[in-house]
């Protein structure tokens, strides 16, 4: 595995082309104010069609706190502004050719693993409607205990419309924010963002390299450009039911735009989200909103703002900074509307629903990451059946047990993220990862790959000094983890009155405690227990 | 009477089931009389299922070595 350490900042654009090992840096000032996909197309037009090609967009160049860095034409490393790190470095892209093969260990396991995947898989078009799954979801929401699912059960509409399959779901059940988190699933129909209607747009599917499931969809739309990839769940519920947006046009153009631009949909949504709570409080000042009506639903105006945000025009140069800083500027009574953790806005999965959310989006060493674990991928990724400490759920299960502040719940919740440590590690798709650990044979794959002869036990141990690291990082540059905060309204603080969402509220502080334990770390202070020493 | 073995991923318990989820049931079986005899709940009558990755009806006659999962919706990504 090659990893690039790239130091320092240059006065004019530059992209950094490595061939076959050889590294030069380019000049990119030809490249500067393109978009992504522009861009991508340029560079491989310039180095082959063998070239792959990570860049910015004028988002990263303008340094907007949550640009990300795009791929394979709009496939966003999207979280923690990642853009602009390279922004400030003037470095517009990275250029990778190479012929050498990758060496693998035992290839015989790999293709066994391979196949016995490829067999679980979901085949031919599934005609499963979507009210179908609309109505499991109120059912299941109905229903005073958890089932336990099975990764394999939700493959089939996950293979056919991807992380949509849950765009209907997600709201009628409390788990996607309305209205800036502040609103109920009453105030949002969801029969636009449903599945039915995505797939009147779907023009073709498409797997990423060698994925047996291939969730990933090209959409035709109208307007300023033609095609789309299939927004994913997070961007049409940041654009649709956050901002009571129900136009699907409106929201594939705006995801769009944003892979155009290079912007994270889901803070670019949140921040949009946050500047409508605080326009109708007035906590906006009337020379930042220059005449703009930044009312609910408005798909002028999200527009608008995503424009100015990229360019850093007006409020969308305060905007440009995330909730947290915007906060910090318009006074303390905007704090309550700016959904943060650790400044970074929070994904579109209310921890009062399930509160593991909670504990990760505070825990974590990258707060507000709903990538990591949660209750219900825990479940799916079956750990308990190679490794010997991580907690077996019952099939089903009283809901309040979700809430407990137990040693067995930390004990999933760090199961967890160790897990979720290895699969980043090791290039790993996590919606892959929902067959189960048992039927995908990763640790399998891992000790085939590599030649390692590691237990699960092991590389879950790997997954914990990963995770160390990157905690050892923070403290490092300051940033001390018992210092994080979150937004008092995902920890039910006050609790909410109406939605599913009513009533319910959890002690978060005394889960990061038990969960940081469960990590081996200071309960505390949230600091490993374990320095990092010569593995650092 | 000849049995075969089928596999079941289901989000409710089913007699007769090992803990692997796996079950014997005379040759011929459909699926929707394997439910019944298996005292699924009524409402797994209602969902969707898919044998081997693909979706099927409940008249479905059940196969040595199938995979049954019943599909439900998971909220993430």
């Amino acid at each position: 595995m090659t990893v690039f350490f790239i130091k320092g900042i240059v006065s004019q654009p530059v992209y950094v082309h490595v061939h076959n090992g050889k590294v030069e840096i380019l000049p990119a000032e030809d490249l500067w104010g393109k978009d992504t996909i522009d861009t991508e197309d340029t560079l491989i037009q310039r180095h082959g069609t063998r070239a792959r090609v990570a860049c910015i967009g004028p988002a990263g160049e303008n340094l907007v706190r949550y640009a990300g860095i795009s791929n394979h034409h709009g496939r966003m490393a999207g979280r923690s502004g990642l853009g602009a790190v390279m922004g400030s470095k003037k470095l517009k892209a990275l250029v990778l050719e190479g012929k050498n093969k990758v060496e693998i260990h035992d290839r015989a396991t790999i293709q066994y693993w391979s196949k016995a995947t490829s067999k679980l898989m979901p085949r031919g078009k599934s005609s499963i409607p979507g009210w179908v799954l609309l109505l499991m979801g109120r059912i299941m929401n109905l229903l005073p205990i958890n089932i336990r699912i099975d990764g394999l059960m939700s493959l089939p509409p996950f293979g056919e419309w991807g992380t949509n399959s849950t765009n209907e779901l997600s709201v009628v059940s409390g788990d996607a924010p309305v209205r800036n988190w502040r609103g109920n699933p009453a105030m949002y129909p969801t029969k636009n963002v449903g599945v039915n209607r995505i797939s009147t747009y779907q023009r073709k599917k498409y797997h990423c390299t060698a994925c047996p499931l291939g969730c990933g969809s090209v959409m035709e739309i109208s307007g300023r450009y033609k095609e789309t990839h299939r927004a994913e769940y997070e961007t049409v519920t940041a654009f649709g039911s956050n901002l009571l947006n129900q136009d699907l046009d409106s929201i594939f153009d705006m995801n769009e735009y944003c892979n155009r631009m290079g912007l994270d949909s889901i803070s670019t949504g949140s921040v949009i989200g946050f500047a409508m709570d605080c326009y109708e409080q007035g906590l906006l000042p009337e020379n930042l909103t220059a005449g703009l009506l930044l009312e609910w639903g408005n798909q002028e105006t999200i527009s608008k703002l995503v424009e100015m945000i990229t360019y850093r025009q007006g409020l969308g140069d305060l905007l440009a900074e995330g909730v947290y800083r915007a906060a910090k500027v318009l006074g303390d009574q905007a704090q309550k509307y700016a959904i943060h953790s650790g400044g970074q806005e929070l994904p579109m999965h209310d921890p009062r629903m399930d509160p593991v959310y909670g504990v990760i989006y505070l825990a974590d060493p990258t707060p507000g990451r709903h990538t990591i674990t949660n209750t219900m991928e825990y479940e799916m990724f079956n750990l308990w059946t190679r490794v010997s400490w991580a907690p077996k759920p019952a099939p089903q299960y009283p809901k309040r047990e979700k809430y407990e502040n137990s040693q067995e719940n930390a004990a999933k919740n760090a199961a967890g993220a160790m897990y979720k440590a290895i699969l980043d590690c090791a290039g790993l798709c996590l919606f892959g990862a929902h067959i189960g650990v048992d039927r995908s044979g990763i640790f399998e794959m891992l000790n085939a790959a590599t030649g390692l002869e590691l237990t699960p036990d092991e590389y879950m141990r790997t997954g914990q000094r990963v995770q160390d690291l990157r905690q050892w990082f923070n403290i490092r540059h300051g940033v001390e983890p018992d210092q994080v905060v979150i937004n008092a309204l995902v920890r039910g603080q006050p609790p909410a009155v109406k939605g599913p969402a009513r009533g319910l509220s959890y002690d978060l502080d005394g889960m990061r405690r038990k969960y940081w334990q469960a990590m081996g770390w200071n309960e505390m202070d949230g600091h490993p227990l374990e320095q990092p020493g010569l593995w650092i | 009477m000849d049995l075969i073995c089928v596999k079941m991923v289901a989000p409710f318990e089913l007699r007769s089931i090992s803990t692997d989820g796996e079950i014997a049931i005379p040759a011929g079986t459909s699926l929707l009389k394997m439910l019944l005899m298996t005292g699924a709940p009524l409402y797994a009558l209602a969902m969707p299922v898919v044998v081997n990755g693909k979706q099927e009806s409940k008249s479905y006659c059940l196969q040595d070595g199938d995979i049954v999962v019943f599909v439900m919706p998971f909220s993430g990504g």
